[in-house]
């Protein structure tokens, strides 16, 4: 099918026209999705890298999935969203083991502070948001990511992250205190003027 | 803490702004991924072709008509030949006599016969 015909179709749609064989739908697919599980990978993770891998690893469980997708059970992106944050937490935890094992001691989320703090001195602001995204606890962080960045409401963040919304609020909440723990005093920093 | 939350605000507007962009490599890749684990595209094979008794078949009714009609056609038959009694009896009730002989054409052979002496 011409993909131009294949733009205003659903994920769902496509993922029918993809289990059918047809390449235009893989195409759009590819296209549609990609880079939306890259990008949240990538704000898990905080290492493109890595992010490439969760985000091909996760698409590549898509295509398996599809000639057994059940229509109208869960929509394709809260899926993929939901496996990318799986896959991201995976591997957070792995680099934790791995830092503790060198360490022989595992450091708590706040100790990371001076490490974000050191990272913002000359980063900039995208990477100083990042670098405190990273200090954040993995939950509060995947719900501060798709609450405040990718924009989701938090009906769909509950079910991507299979828990409450009165959860994902309080989640969100307790992620953005952080932040703002995090990055206070940095504000001139970031080239913010601080009237206070 | 306004401030703050107005700054917090404003890296996240920024981070939505400029989400991190997939490079043609790992698009390619995710496209590979995609076409190699397709399944193969379904083809819909023409119906065989039918034959004739097939469709004679089809066009009465199905089998279960044609074995009908054909039972039918073969009690008749039989009836014809061996005229029992009972149906003898029947028919004679209605006023009709032992056939012989059916002429289901009267008068063709006149026809034939003009036809021949013309």
């Amino acid at each position: 099918m011409p993909r131009d015909m294949l733009a205003p179709l659903s994920d769902e749609a496509l993922l029918v026209l993809y289990a059918n064989g047809d390449p235009a739908a893989a195409r759009a697919l590819t296209l549609r999705l990609a880079p939306r599980a890259m990008a949240h990978a990538a704000r898990m993770l905080g290492d493109r890298s890595e992010a490439e891998d969760v985000a091909q690893e996760a698409l590549l469980r898509l295509w398996r999935i599809a000639p057994d997708w059940r229509q109208g059970e869960a929509q394709v992106s809260t899926w993929l969203y939901q496996v990318v944050g799986n896959l991201a937490t995976d591997r957070l935890r792995a680099r934790k083991r791995r830092r503790a094992d060198a360490l022989d001691d595992a450091p708590e989320p706040a100790d990371d502070a001076p490490g974000v703090v050191a990272a913002m001195i000359e980063a900039d602001r995208m990477a100083a948001l990042q670098s405190a995204l990273d200090a954040l606890p993995d939950r509060q962080r995947q719900a501060v990511v798709l609450r405040h960045i990718e924009g989701l409401a938090n009906p769909e963040i509950a079910r991507i992250m299979e828990i409450g919304v009165e959860a994902v609020e309080s989640l969100t909440a307790r992620g953005k205190r952080a932040l703002v723990s995090l990055l206070a005093g940095r504000r001139a920093d970031l080239g913010y003027e601080d009237a206070e | 803490m306004t401030q703050h939350d107005d700054t917090l605000e404003d890296l996240f507007r920024a981070a939505r702004a400029t989400p991190p962009v997939a490079d043609d490599d790992f698009m390619a890749r995710v496209l590979n991924d995609a076409l190699a684990a397709q399944p193969a595209a379904r083809r819909i094979r023409p119906a065989p072709p039918r034959s004739l008794w097939t469709r004679l078949a089809a066009a009465l009714g199905g089998a279960v008509a044609v074995a009908g009609i054909g039972t039918a056609a073969m009690a008749g038959l039989v009836i014809g030949y061996v005229q029992p009694e009972p149906m003898l009896t029947l028919a004679g009730s209605f006023g009709v006599q032992s056939v012989e002989s059916l002429e289901l054409l009267p008068g063709f052979d006149a026809l034939l016969t003009e036809d021949l002496m013309q």
